[in-house]
């Protein structure tokens, strides 16, 4: 499959089109739905954390997704124009606490393979998820 | 996100269609909340149809719980689908939400508090 360079706005309702995108893309993937629903659950949680985070949900900034699929890997780097880089990845929060956030990292880390950090230039922050779709992970 | 209530015995019965994000978990929240004011504070959650749920959506249950609780009331979910109780599972949400495994296990239970 060829790749798929996909830019956002950074507002809350990209959120919809990026995981209609996404659904569309996985469509010919012969994805079991548990897997399907990891892996978007997964790249929806990064990118989020670029619009709102990164970028703040300002709208004159953008979100690039370059999405590879192949048969036994999925990635994709998600990229923000914000600041702060790699200072904005959270710790976890106490699972006993009515914390209404901070919970996309731990999901990230429990279902991707492999995650990379980078800091762009400009301050933005690029994460890199792989998945091995040959593996299944129970939990 | 679609959503469907109905009133059953004074539950607010919500059943959810779709996925459970960022925006969609402010319709609920807001959805919810309009029962408050029609005083029922007795909520459930039917998640049979819902196909997606990430952290955001997480936040928004999160959010309605409290503010269930701040009610004195109480919030109940069931049918879940496996791949969204691992997401419960592995967040410990689990622990902190009543699931259901079906609608029907979950409403009597209100019946049988309100009565004791």
């Amino acid at each position: 499959m060829p790749d798929f360079r996909l830019t956002y706005r950074s507002e809350e309702v990209s959120e919809e089109t990026f995981l209609d995108d996404l659904g569309e893309i996985f469509e010919v993937c012969k994805l079991d739905i548990t897997a399907r629903h990891r892996i978007m659950m997964v790249l929806s949680e990064v990118f989020n954390n670029a619009v709102v985070h990164g970028n703040s949900c300002d709208p004159t900034k953008n979100v690039q997704v370059l999405l590879r699929v192949n048969d036994s890997t999925i990635s994709a780097d998600i990229q923000d124009q914000g600041q702060g880089g790699l200072q904005r990845i959270r710790s976890k929060p106490d699972p006993t606490a009515l914390d209404e956030n901070g919970r996309g990292v731990d999901l990230v880390e429990f279902f991707a393979s492999e995650i990379k950090y980078a800091e762009a230039s400009d301050g933005g922050l690029k994460v890199s998820v792989y998945f091995d779709t040959s593996k299944e992970k129970t939990v | 996100m679609e959503i469907t209530t109905r009133i059953d015995h004074n539950v607010a019965v919500f059943s959810l269609k779709g996925r459970v994000d960022l925006a969609s978990g402010s319709a609920l929240k807001e959805a919810i909340q309009e029962q408050f004011g029609n005083e029922i504070t007795a909520v459930h959650l039917n998640l049979a149809d819902v196909d997606f749920i990430n952290s955001s959506g997480l936040g928004a249950l999160v959010s309605i719980m409290k503010e269930v609780r701040l009610q004195k009331g109480r919030l109940t979910l069931s049918n879940l689908a496996s791949y969204v109780q691992e997401i419960f599972d592995i967040t410990q949400l689990a622990h902190i939400f009543e699931i259901y495994a079906t609608e029907e296990e979950a409403l009597p239970s209100y019946q049988a508090i309100h009565a004791n």
